[in-house]
């Protein structure tokens, strides 16, 4: 009974090889689905508000059942759900002597297909916040269609977008783990083998708590940094490229300058 | 004034929004370099005019044109055939628009909103195109601003930004709505002169405005919208002067 310092302190400054791996694909699956739910949001965020019903509905729809579905069921019904009514079953995949596992690839379009609903409100509800005065100003400067999205309505967009972007990858950061039940090796599936092992559950369970609390701190930083460059248009003292976002962000306190003016 | 072609020519130009008609049969000509100022009462459709002429809104019936092109429109055995969104980006580019909430882009500063059309329209290098931005600014007085975002500008600064904005395009034709209707009295006058300065160097322009001093001052012509329709139009001395239509008697009195 009782903790195991000597265990924990070892763990904790050297993981191990296995362990440093698991973490690269809680960090690598995360990245992906995030990117990819990135993506599909874009798509169907502005499919939400197209002209044509037919895609508005489709992309509501799209919403509507994925959001109604949870995370962890999601993953079965993508990586077993499939596979078993024989649809579609996911294999390993070896790109230059790297190879992706079925239950990787499986785990990171769920994650994705589920990002990509949250994603898809927050995009359209960041495109919805752009000023039509904004629009008319740009149109009546000669700007094109595309010219006037891509210019003005998402950088403008973007700042509304950003923060709850980044809500959502520290929680997907964690979802991750849900990935173990269809055996992705990351780390809580690790971290759960082998305390079956070793029987120092309590242990390894802080320890890998402690990982996650340090992926999402970190990203909690870089999160900062990012807004900090995005508000420069309110801050007192403008900051200009991103040198100055982390120095501002490190160094000014956050809170005392940055009131609208 | 010159006896050349108008500038601008709108003929019996209809407008509805749904089921309500808001221009109803406008015609009106504006000579290149003539100074137009369009007064009403709320509701009349001054804004909508000025909209249509710059395709923010459609018109369904008459013939609008700027210069030797007809608005929004081809004509094709005397119906009117919609244009194309390219056509009408194209037909937009020389016309300049200021509006009565400023619509800066606030992500960028005052420098970035006046050179982004010249470079990403006209296609003008990044020097050229701020070495003509700092020249405006100069010239609307807002020289050390250009690096500020616009959300750390008073209203009128920001008003004079958008006007400096419009005149990078080299407009032929600048549109004023209310211009100064959303600013305090006493920023308002640093805005009017700005117009009136740009009044003065042959610009041609249509102001929308509620300011009545100013747009006697600064007017070749002034129009009395009312209802959809152009009540009354003249040289401001007729305006405001002796022997007024009882109309417009009516309208000055519910104004001063
Ligand atoms: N997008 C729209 N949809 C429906 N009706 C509209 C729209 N825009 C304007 N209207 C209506 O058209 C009429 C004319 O409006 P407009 O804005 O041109 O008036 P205005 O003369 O500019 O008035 P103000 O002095 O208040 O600015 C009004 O009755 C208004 O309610
Ligand atoms: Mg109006």
């Amino acid at each position: 009974m009782g903790f195991d310092w000597s265990f924990f302190f070892d763990r904790l400054i050297n993981p191990g090889d296995v362990y440093l791996l698991a973490l690269g694909r809680t960090i690598a699956m995360a990245v992906l689905a995030m990117a990819l739910g990135l993506l599909i949001g874009i798509v169907v965020g502005f499919g939400r508000l197209s002209r044509y019903k037919p895609i508005a509905w489709l992309c509501a729809f799209y919403v509507w059942l994925v959001r109604g579905i949870p995370v962890l069921v999601l993953l079965v019904f993508f990586f077993s759900g499939l596979a078993a009514a024989g649809f579609f079953r996911f294999s390993d995949i070896t790109i230059l002597g790297f190879t992706i596992g079925a239950s990787f690839q499986a785990a990171v379009i769920a994650l994705a297909i589920h990002e990509g609903a949250y994603m898809a409100e927050i995009v359209r509800n960041g495109i919805q916040a752009v000023a039509r005065g904004q629009i008319e100003a740009a149109k009546s400067l000669g700007m094109g269609a595309w010219m006037v999205t891509r210019r003005i309505v998402l950088p403008q967009a973007s700042r509304v977008i950003i923060p709850p972007l980044g809500n959502d990858f520290n929680h997907m950061l964690k979802t991750t783990s849900l990935a173990s039940v269809i055996g992705v090796q990351e780390i809580f599936l690790l971290t759960e083998s082998m305390s079956a092992a070793t029987f120092k559950t309590f242990e390894l369970l802080i320890l890998v708590s402690i990982n996650y609390l340090l992926l999402t701190t970190i990203w909690n930083i870089v999160q900062g940094i990012i807004e900090t460059k995005l508000r420069a248009h309110e801050l007192d003292t403008p900051v200009r490229g991103w040198g100055q976002s982390i120095s501002y962000y490190l160094l000014a306190r956050p809170g005392a300058e940055d009131r609208r003016a | 004034m010159s006896t050349s072609k108008p500038l601008v020519r709108a003929e019996k130009v209809d407008k509805w929004f749904g089921r309500h008609q808001v221009l109803k049969g406008v015609s009106l000509t504006v000579e290149k370099g003539e100074v137009v100022s369009i007064i009403g009462p709320s509701g009349s459709g001054k804004s909508t005019f000025l909209r249509c002429v710059n395709q923010l809104e459609t018109y369904q019936e008459g013939r609008l044109y700027v210069g030797d092109q007809l608005i929004g429109y081809e004509e094709q055995n005397g119906r009117l055939v919609a244009l194309n969104n390219r056509q009408i980006v194209a037909q937009r580019r020389h016309i300049g628009m200021v509006f009565q909430q400023f619509n800066l882009f606030w992500h960028m500063t005052v420098l970035e909103n006046i050179v982004e059309a010249p470079i990403m329209v006209l296609g003008q290098s990044r020097e050229q195109a701020t070495a003509k931005a700092m020249e405006l600014l100069a010239r609307v007085g807002l020289a050390e601003k250009a690096h500020a975002y616009p959300m750390k500008l008073s209203g009128g600064q920001q008003q004079r930004a958008a006007i400096a904005r419009a005149l990078a395009m080299n407009p032929e034709l600048m549109l004023f709505d209310e211009p100064t209707s959303a600013l305090d009295p006493e920023t308002t006058g640093e805005v009017l002169a700005v117009i009136g300065e740009l009044a003065k160097t042959g610009m041609t322009m249509i102001i929308v405005t509620h300011e009545m001093g100013f747009a006697r001052q600064v007017s070749d012509r002034i129009v009395l919208m009312e209802d959809g329709m152009i009540q009354h139009e003249g040289p401001p001395e007729a305006f405001f002067g002796e022997g007024q239509s009882p109309r417009l008697k009516a309208f000055l009195s519910t104004i001063h």
